[in-house]
């Protein structure tokens, strides 16, 4: 008696596969965005927001 | 804060940005990080899947010849991520591209193997633009605190907060002025002048390296740029005219 054709592993699983890694890669993706380009835009933006606040005080003097 | 404008030991990131076109970057970099991120991800934990479900499954690849829609998908995902990276990346190209209204005209000239500035704008007093050579400062002569490969005799001396041109030349062979805190890098090409345009956000001391290579001494000259705040700047320029 033959064994019947093993198909459909791949279509089976593929579903759970491509969101799992998708899931993975946005996990990794979000992590740097958060904890990397975030911060350092943060710093940035701060770092002019109190120049100009700096540069606004001294011309009103 | 203090401000990443030179070479740091360990550093791993690009230098911080004096520039908006340099903060461009620096937004187009972390965008394609982003996406590189997400491709890691996603090719790691298909590796991993991989390996762990089919390398004891002597059967899995039996019936498989050719999948039309996996072929379809691996195409046009890797297509779609060019393109969302080549989008930003065009924008931001033709952006910095552009030379708006410039209050100071500065012309830069490349020679082997140190730079020559001039500013065009202005005459000194006996009526010759006022220009000046820079020289790399060399090793015996460094003081504490000065860079190594970077400090140079004089600097281009710049206003903060003003448009500020750059026509770039050379009059021997091929050089390149390159300041990557400002996010400009431009080939000096002699017979041929090309503009570049930049507006410094904060002063301080930014520091280039040619960026063609232009013969044995092409690591030996750097370029010094010093930004300051335009009171220093007519100072600077009062003093250089007398
Ligand atoms: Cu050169």
């Amino acid at each position: 008696m033959a064994i019947a054709p093993i198909t459909g592993t791949l279509r089976r699983k593929i579903i759970t596969d491509i969101s799992l890694a998708f899931g993975c890669g946005f996990i990794f993706a979000g992590l740097y965005w958060e904890f990397e380009h975030k911060p350092l835009v943060q710093k940035r933006e701060a770092f002019y927001a109190q120049l100009k606040a700096q540069k606004e005080a001294e011309d009103s003097v | 804060m203090t401000w990443l404008d030179v070479p740091a030991p360990w550093a791993m990131r690009l230098q911080d940005a004096a520039s908006p076109n340099q903060e461009g970057i620096h937004e187009l970099y972390d965008h394609i990080m982003f996406y590189l991120a997400l491709v890691l991800g996603l090719v790691s934990y298909m590796t991993i899947v991989i390996v762990k479900d089919f390398t004891k499954n002597k059967f899995a690849h039996k019936q498989l010849r050719h999948g039309q829609t996996l072929e379809i998908i691996w195409t046009m995902f890797p297509a779609l991520i060019l393109l969302l990276m080549s989008f930003p990346s065009f924008i931001l190209l033709y952006l910095s591209d552009e030379v708006l209204t410039p209050a100071l005209t500065v012309k830069i000239v490349g020679l082997q193997w140190y730079w020559k500035y001039e500013y065009s704008d202005f005459v000194n007093k006996t009526g010759e633009t006022l220009e000046y050579e820079s020289y790399i400062m060399p090793d015996d002569m460094l003081e504490e605190g000065n860079t190594r490969l970077l400090d140079t005799d004089t600097s281009i001396v710049l206003p903060v907060d003003t448009h500020v041109r750059f026509i770039v030349t050379a009059n021997d062979v091929m050089h390149s002025f390159a300041v990557p805190s400002l996010g400009i890098k431009i080939d000096a090409t002699p017979g041929r002048l090309n503009q570049v345009s930049t507006l410094m956000e904060r002063t301080g001391v930014f520091y280039g390296q040619c960026s063609e290579l232009c013969g044995v001494n092409h690591a030996l000259m750097p370029m010094k740029m010093q930004c300051v705040t335009m009171e220093d700047f007519l100072t600077y320029l009062s003093e250089l005219s007398e």
